[in-house]
This record gives C-alpha cells, structure tokens and sequence, in this order.
C-alpha cells in the first residue's frame, strides 16, 4: 500500500522563520487560485451556454401550452423577457455583467425558476451544504481512524475482517443506492416525519439552542451518514495499511526493545506517524465528500445546494447552474488550499517554495 | 571497413558453462504467476469475466425479450424458485409456481403465487429469437420454462419486462461505457503524460498547469452539468460517446500525472542514459523505453478509473441525465425508485444495484491484484 | 608530430555547469561547476583512468564527451577511425550520430542501465538496429557472438535482465557497448557496482577485450586501486578539476599532488605486514555549487599556504609527461605507493 517512508516528527526549530514563510505561502497559493478560477467561472458559463434555447424559450412554449396564448403572443412575452435579462446580448457580454453581478454585489444572476437571485440562494443553501459535507468529513476522519488502528492491532481478527468487508461495501454501493434504501425505511417503513427538511417544524424559526441543533441532526443524519460512509471505509483502509507498516519499522521495534509497554508503543510512536499520510490524502476527501453530499442530498432531497443544482439543470435554469459549479469549484480549491497548509503545518518535510 | 573488423572476437569458452542465468520465464507468465497468488485477484477477474459474458451473451441468458412490453405482467415480484410444493413433496428439478393477481383487503391488485399450476425449471430451451452477437439467429436459452408458463427471476417492471433479461442487457452499456471512457483517457492521459515528463521544459509546465485546471473541477457537478446539456434529440450512437467523451473528459488527469512522475523518474537512469548514449531517437526512446516501464502504472490506473465512471454513469442515468430509454443501463433501470411509493410496493426494481456492485468490486479487486503483478521488476 | 597523430581524443579546457534556478520565477540563482576547465588526451590503444572521489565530476566529464550533456565551454576534438579530426561539442544530435558509432559508454550500474521490459537480445541488438547495421537473423548472430565473446550463453538471449546476476548483467552491457565495434570507450566505473570476487572477472575481461579489439578506454573509478592494473596513464580529478596526470608508475611511486599522495596512501598494501600510514583528508570534499577560493584543494592540504588561498595554480608539465597543479610541486617531498618517496 502506501510506503512513504516515515521519519519521527519534530518541532520547527524556527518558529518565527516558518511563520513568516507560511504566510508567503499562503498568500501565494492563494494567487495561483485566481486564474484558476476565471477559467472555471469561464468554463462553467460556456456550459451552461451550450444548450440550444434558454429560458424565455421554454417560457414561450410553458405560455403557449399551459397559458394556451396564441404563439406570436407567446413569442413577443418571451423576447421582452429577453430584453428584460439580458439573454438578446451577446455571450461573452453576459458572461461580463455576470461576473460584475458576483464580484460588486454578490449577485450570481436571477434564478427564474425560484424568482429570486442566485446569490441569495447560495447564502441560503451553502451554509447547510457547508455542515452537511463537514460533518460527514469529521465523522468520517473519526471512525476512519478508529476503525483502522483497530483493524491494525487486531489484525486477522473477527473484528478486522468485519471491518474489511464493511470497507469494500463502503466503496463499491453506490451512494444514491444507499441513499434509496435510507429513504425507503425512513419513509415506509418507520414512517419518520419530515424527511426532506433540516429542522422540524416548531425549529424552523427557532433561533439556534442545543435542541434545535439535536433537531437538526435527528433531520440530517442520513445525509451525513451516506457522504461520510465512504470517506470511513477509504480513511480506514489507509490507516490500517500505514499502521501497519510503521508498526514494523525500526524505531517502533526500538521502541518495544526498550521495554514500552505495547499500548504506549502504538500511541506515542506508530500512530502520530501512520496518522501524517491521512492528512496528506484529505485534500482528496473533501470533493469526495461534497460528492457524496451532493448524491445523498439529491435522493434525499434535502434542501442544500444539491437538489437545486439539479433541479436547474433539469429546467435549464442557467444561473442556477452555473453559479452553483462555480461555488462548488471554490469549496474544491478552498478544500485542496487548507488541506495543503495543513500538511506543510504538520509535515517538516514540505518546502515551501 | 575499419580495421576493428579484421580482430575477431573470441568467445570465452570457460566462462560459460559458469555464467547460467536464473530459471526463465517471460514477463506475461512472470506476471499471471504472482497475479494468480492473490485469490482476491482472481475472485474480481472472474466477476468482471461474467459480468462481460453475460452482457455479451446477455440473450442467451434471458428468458424473455428485454425489450418487449407486456402491460398485464408489470411488477411482478420475483419469482420465487422451490424445491418443494405445497403439499410438502419434494422435486429434484426446480420449479416456479404460476402468478396470479388478485385484490387484496384494501382492492389493490397484488400478485400472488398459484400453487394450482407448477412449472419445471428447464436448461438449454428454445424461446424467443435472438442473433447470437447481433449476427447468428438462435431460439437457444439458458433457462426457462414449458408451456405458458412464466419465469421472472428478479421480478418484472412497470411495463412487465423482464429485470434480469433487463440487467443482462443493461451490463453491455454500463461496461462498454465505462471501459470506452477509461480507453479514451488512457490514450490521452498516457500520451501527454509521457510526452510531458520526458521534454520537460516550456511544455511540461503548460501541461502541468492546465492538469491543475482540469482537477480544480468538481467532478461530479461538472459531469452533471456536462450531461445534461446533451441534445435529447441526438440519436442514441452520439448520447453514447458524448457521455464516454465527458467521464474521460475529467478522469485523464490523473494518468497524465501518475505517468509523468514516473517517466521524470524514468528519464534520469542509466536506461534511458544508454539509449541516448547510442543514438536512439526521441521516438524510440518514448515508445521502446518509456512506455513499457509505465504500462503498470497505466493497468492500475485503468481498473481504478473504470468502476468510478461505473458508479457516476449509474448515478446520472438514475437522475435521468445522460443515457435516455430506449438504451439501458444499470442506472437507467433504477430510474423507477426515484418515486417513493413505486420503491415501497415494488421493492424489487432496484436489484441492477447489485450488478453496479459486482462490477464496482470486481474491478477494484482486480486493480488490488494487478498493482502487485504487473510490476515484477522495477528499477525506481 | 607523431605525438599527435597518436591522440584518440583530445579534451581542451572543458566545462559542465549545470543552472541551478530558484524562487517562484526560477531564476537561475548560480551553477554546479560539476566540470571546470579540464584538460586531457587520451591517445590510441591506452587506457586512460580517471580517478576521484564521488561528486568530482568524473563522471559528468565522461558523459560530456559523448555529448549526453552539452558542454558549457571548451572543445573535445575525436579523430575518427578515417583519420579526421572532429570538434563534436557544437555538434548537432544528428551530426553526432555517426560518431556514437565509434564512441561508446559502459555504465556504471548494471541494474539500471538495462531496461527491464527488454530482452537481452533487445538489449544488445538495439545499437544495430538504431544505427540500421543488421537486423532479423542478422542480428541475433551478431547478438550471440558478442555473448559468447563477453563470456555470456546465446541460449539466454531472450531471457529479461532480472534473471541475471549484477556481473553478467555488467557483461550484457559490455557486449552492447561493443555491439558496433566501436574504437573509444568510455567505461564509467563499471566495477564499482559488483561485488569485490566479480570486480576482477569484469575488469580481466575489460583488459582482454582491449587487447583484443585495439580499443581505447577512458577508464572512470573513484578508487585507484581499481584502475592501477589496467591503466597506462592516470588523471586525478577533484571538484570539477585535473590536480595531477601522470603516467601510472610515475604517479603512484612518486605523486606530486598532496591529494593523489592521500588517495594512493589509501590503497592496501599487497603485503599485509607492511604497515603504511594512511594519510587522512580532514574536512568535506567542497561543493562544485560554491567552490574554494585559490587552490581548491587548499582547505584539506596539509600543506597548505596563504598563497594557495588566494592563487589558483595550473595544471604544469612539472616532470616530462607529468602535470600537476600545485604551487608546491617542485618543493613538496610526498609519499608514493612503496612509503618513503
């Protein structure tokens, strides 16, 4: 499995030095995101530009069918809807005033399904998507480190193969299916109330208070258990295989030579240093878990930013979509930033230039 | 020529009977000896073997016409297959039972078993036409039963089709689609991968930059976004290779990088030294030296990218983006639990999960083993 | 002058630095002066070794030569086997080509100098295949000659390079260097990888082959008791620099140099009662990134002056066929291979 070689920590010997270098760091790998993300907000207006028609065409018809106007009455609405919006200009000067909209005032655009700008849907949904993705991450680095130093020390046991199994289930179900099940029983067969929503009822205005965060969490806890299923299953793997492998090293067999009892040898000397390559690898957990938010939160629908994502693909509601792939490409870019300082905090090792 | 050539080389006849070589085996053997170590290995090669052969074959192994509509059979349950008949008598071949729909206490019709009419399970049946490969006719089935009796071992759908008929068929999109798009990235990712670590330079750092770029997506969204601005009015063939281009579209990457850290390593020993030394050109070395040492780097990437485009393909078809009926897939097939009330009355329909699950684990299976396998002798 | 009809090759004043960049523009921040101003000739049929401590730069010397690199500053002419003389470090890989003929390397590891996804017949065929010599059946008869004559089975020549022992595998890269029959070869310790009982089947086969074929060998170890026996003549290189070249006899009796003195004083006596004192090398071989001011050996020289510190010396004809770079050459009473100078 993974065998970097493992060499026991030690403090920085110049504080101040490493800080100062930190911050340069920082502020670099920070400027190296800005590109990166004008090509993104580029890329994902042009997709969301791709497909034929827009949205004052299935206006036009939704007038024509349902509305039942006659179509060249239909067809003067939705061009004056056009003018009204901005759709009649060109593409790249709507992808300008879009992103003047973002960058000036917070604006992603108005969504005409929801009747309301996009931004205000983010500021909305984010927060929740932001708890939901985290909480699934901590659960997950949790158990996942638990679980493995378990499986390590038990190697072979009942417990460890139970373990094993439970991993290749983690990684192989499809979420959306694990997802599908958690809905059946929760609805049919428990008949719990209120699936889809974050808070009961009486909470929904509440402010925040210890009950209403229990509240919350009776609400969410699918979602978070799904998204972070995964993440147990792959943090576990690898810590068991480090441990593993840094149980047979040599300072660990020195460490036993010298008479340490068994239980301080794993958890002053092995774990510390079977834990740094899961901190190397949660720059890749994060858009792991945000995908399994993403998945969970669909099925379960969820009132995060999940949901509507697709529910704006579906109807072609442009800003929508776009808007929520360029958030999700921060949170992505946000994610790798802090996993990567994180790493260069913990690890000696990293140069930081 | 020069007279170099006049002094001949004289063989050292000692030496030789001295300087044996170790036992001979070529690489392939090298290779499937230690593959064939790891039972883990060989239990995912023959998942991903009968998954391939049954989608292959997938008309041979299905009783009934995966395509056609039969409103009066739909949601049947399973069936379920006995050894033994109401009445406690015992049968060496396995029988089903005729189902019937009946009213229940609230008049909702269910299906239920008649043991009045008990049907023999029987191999090697002649049924309905099929071509063999979509080329040779043949009536020949694996399984069925006589007469007007019925068969629907994983239960039927909304419009009475058979789900296993359904699942059979199903495997030869999932499968072909996600071995397409891992074929397309690895191509592309293997190539610009090479070509990237071995010149270095200007090109290397563009290629390294827009790497970053491309990971900088988020998977899943971006591929959610990409298929759904699929033409529905393009025709099956064009839906097919548009959703293969897009899951290869972001899953090259990590070939490209994976291939490149290796040739960087690569390009500095002595090997690729030598053959500069005797004048191989920038192909050659490429393609003689460099490729064969990433081929295993290449094999492990494959079966790690394969069953992830297996479980994003499943999940968009489920949403009902991408793949459209009348192609079927894994995902396409469970489209039906979307609605609540169809997954509780008819818990059945989402048994392709456990073909997405086969596969899923297969080719992991198969990756584990090959990562030890496939590289007997590595020089970094 | 017949002298120089004589010379094989000529190096004059050659150097390899190699950029080192930095910061987030890379700017080039300085250099590895890996080779800085060497000059040497090796002449026909000899045996020239090359002698130095690990990071000297002989070995970047020998791959500049055939141009696996691209020599900063300085000029290497080869007189080829139709008696003109090239000047080949301006020389374009294509122009190369036809040299590379001629002009070929042994490597030093044989592990990594054999690709492991090629069989030996690859291995050895692959000179003549790239220089379009034979091919096919050809090929493999050439291939199975050249196995016999390094003392290798041609039975074995589909066999991978894993299968055989580090010695044999140094015999597979023998027949490929000689595969072309070329006239100059540069060996880059190629027995310093084996274990010390093959050493020498290795480097009697590399002096029977020379005899043999009437070849040239540029002969690179960081040992001199390696290349004593095989060499006619010996250069002594430190940080990037030629200190001492002499003919084999003169520099192991009667060194010049304080650091070829502490290099010969290293070898082990062949008759284990006569107890000479080692002369140690105090201090850290300096970096070729940042190199001593003056002499650059003057930081370890037990001699050493204020004017080492402050004058580069040169390489001087101090004794004829006997260069030296030293200050002291003349005054300094050194010890050679037998003791007592």
């Amino acid at each position: 499995m993974v065998s970097s070689p493992v060499i026991p920590r030690r403090r920085h010997a110049k504080g101040g030095f490493v800080g100062g270098m930190m911050i340069n760091y920082i502020l670099r790998r920070i400027l190296i995101s800005i590109p990166l993300l004008i090509g993104i907000s580029i890329v994902s207006f042009a997709i969301i530009q791709l497909p034929p028609g827009d949205f004052a065409s299935s206006y036009q018809s939704y007038l024509m069918n349902q509305a039942n106007l006659p179509a060249a009455e239909a067809q003067k609405a939705a061009n004056e809807y056009r003018r009204a919006y901005g759709l009649d200009r060109p593409v790249y000067e709507q992808y300008f005033r879009w992103i003047k909209g973002i960058v000036t005032e917070g604006k992603f655009g108005y969504s005409f399904a929801y009747k309301q700008d996009v931004g205000e849907l983010i500021a909305e949904r984010l927060p929740r998507t932001l708890f939901l993705a985290a909480s699934a991450h901590l659960i997950s680095t949790l158990f996942g480190i638990v679980i493995g130093i378990y499986s390590a020390t038990h190697k072979y046991s009942l417990g460890d193969n139970l373990a094993t199994v439970f991993a290749f289930i983690g990684t192989a179900a499809p979420r959306f299916f694990l997802a599908i099940i958690l809905v059946y029983f929760l609805v049919i067969r428990w008949k719990v109330p209120y699936v889809n929503r974050f808070t009961s009822p009486i909470y929904s205005f509440a402010p925040m208070s210890w009950d209403k965060f229990v509240d919350i969490l009776r609400h969410t806890w699918p979602v978070i258990a799904i998204a972070g299923f995964g993440g147990i299953a792959r943090n576990m793997r690898v810590m068991r295989g480090n441990l593993l492998d840094v149980l047979n090293a040599q300072y660990v067999t020195t460490a036993r030579s010298k008479g340490l009892r068994e239980t301080k040898v794993i958890n002053k000397h092995a774990v510390p240093n079977a834990l740094h390559p899961i901190i190397m690898y949660q720059g890749t957990v994060l858009p792991y878990m945000l995908q399994g938010e993403l998945e969970a939160a669909i099925v379960l629908n969820m009132p995060s930013l999940a949901p509507m994502f697709y529910n704006s693909l579906v109807s072609q509601d442009i800003y929508v979509s776009g808007g929520f792939l360029l958030v999700y490409s921060v949170l992505l870019i946000a994610g790798n930033l802090i996993a990567d300082i994180v790493l260069a905090l913990v690890d000696p090792r990293i140069k930081l230039n | 020529m020069n007279r170099e050539q006049s002094k001949t080389l004289e063989p050292i006849k000692i030496e030789v009977a001295e300087l044996k070589a170790e036992e001979h085996e070529s690489y392939f053997n090298l290779v499937w000896r230690r593959f064939r170590k790891s039972k883990i290995a060989i239990v995912g090669g023959l998942m991903v073997l009968t998954l391939i052969v049954l989608a292959l074959f997938s008309d041979f192994f299905a009783p009934y016409d995966p395509v056609k509509l039969d409103m009066r059979n739909g949601y049947i349950p399973p069936h379920r297959v006995h050894f033994m008949d109401a009445e406690g008598k015992f049968y060496l071949r396995p029988f089903v039972y005729r189902w019937t729909q009946v009213l229940d206490a609230n008049f909702f019709a269910t299906w239920v078993e008649d043991t009045s009419a008990r049907y023999p399970i029987r191999l090697f049946v002649q049924g309905w036409e099929y071509k063999v490969l979509g080329r040779f006719p043949s009536r020949l089935h694996l399984y069925g039963v006589e007469g007007d009796g019925q068969i629907y071992l994983l239960g039927t759908d909304k419009f009475g089709r058979d789900i296993f008929a359904r699942c059979a068929r199903a495997g030869r999109i999932s499968l072909s689609m996600s071995l397409f798009g891992t074929f397309i990235s690895v191509a592309v990712g293997s190539v610009l991968g090479v070509v990237s670590g071995y010149f270095g330079g200007q090109f290397d750092n563009l290629m390294q930059r827009f790497v970053e770029f491309m990971q900088s997506f988020p998977q899943l969204p971006l591929w959610m976004a990409l298929a759904a601005v699929i033409p529905p009015t393009w025709d099956q063939m064009a839906v097919f290779i548009a959703m293969s281009a897009i899951f290869a579209l972001l899953s090259w990457t990590l070939l490209t990088r994976e291939v490149r850290g290796k040739v960087l390593a690569l390009r500095e020993t002595d090997f690729i030294l030598a053959a500069r030394e005797m004048g191989a050109s920038d192909a050659r070395i490429i393609f003689h030296h460099l490729y064969p040492n990433t081929l295993s780097h290449t094999i492990v990437v494959l079966t790690l990218t394969i069953p992830s485009i297996i479980l994003a393909e499943s999940f968009l078809s489920f949403l009902g983006i991408g793949i459209q009926e009348p192609l079927v897939s894994w995902g396409v097939m469970m489209r039906e639990a979307q609605t609540i009330q169809t997954l509780g009355f008819n818990p059945w329909i989402v048994s392709p999960v456990f073909f997405i699950f086969l596969a899923v684990l297969g080719f992991n299976f198969l990756g584990d083993g090959l990562r030890d396998a496939a590289d007997p002798y590595t020089i970094v | 002058m017949n002298m120089d009809q004589n010379i094989i090759l000529e190096v004059k004043n050659l150097k390899q630095h190699f950029p080192i960049y930095r910061g987030l523009l890379q700017r080039q921040a300085g250099a590895i002066r890996a080779v800085d101003g060497v000059d040497f000739s090796v002449l026909e049929n000899e045996v020239l070794g090359l002698v130095g401590e690990s990071g000297c730069g002989k070995t970047t010397v020998g791959r500049s030569i055939l141009r696996l690199y691209d020599p900063t500053d300085g000029e290497v002419w080869y007189r080829t086997a139709a008696g003109e003389r090239i000047e080949i470090t301006r020389l374009s890989q294509k122009e190369m080509k036809p040299l590379r003929k001629e002009m070929r390397m042994v490597f030093q590891d044989p592990f990594s100098s054999l690709n492991p996804r090629r069989t030996v017949k690859e291995i050895i065929g692959e000179p003549l295949i790239i220089h379009k010599v034979a091919r096919g059946r050809a090929m493999e008869e050439r291939v199975a000659e050249l196995m016999l004559s390094v003392g290798l089975d041609p039975n074995y020549m589909d066999r991978y390079p894993h299968e055989f022992s580090g010695g044999q595998r140094q015999r597979i890269g023998i027949a490929r260097t000689l595969s072309l029959s070329p006239r100059l070869i540069v060996a880059d310790e190629p027995v310093s990888a084996l274990d010390v009982s093959v050493q020498a089947q290795v480097l009697n086969l590399l002096q029977r082959l020379k005899d043999d074929l009437g070849l040239t060998l540029l002969f690179i170890a960081h040992d001199i008791s390696v290349v004593e026996h095989i060499s006619d003549r010996i250069a002594v290189m430190y940080v990037g620099k030629i200190v001492e070249l002499a003919s084999t006899e003169m520099l192991l009796w009667e060194p010049l140099h304080p650091y070829a003195e502490a290099l010969i004083s290293a070898i082990p006596p062949a008759d284990p009662d006569i107890k000479l004192e080692r002369i140690p090398l105090s201090g850290e071989v300096p970096s070729p990134a940042n190199p001593p001011s003056g002499c650059i050996f003057h930081p370890r020289c037990r001699f050493a002056q204020e004017i080492c510190a402050r004058e580069e010396p040169h390489l001087e004809e101090i004794k004829p066929a006997h260069y030296v770079s030293c200050h002291f050459a003349r005054e300094l009473q050194l010890r050679g291979i037998g003791g007592v100078a």
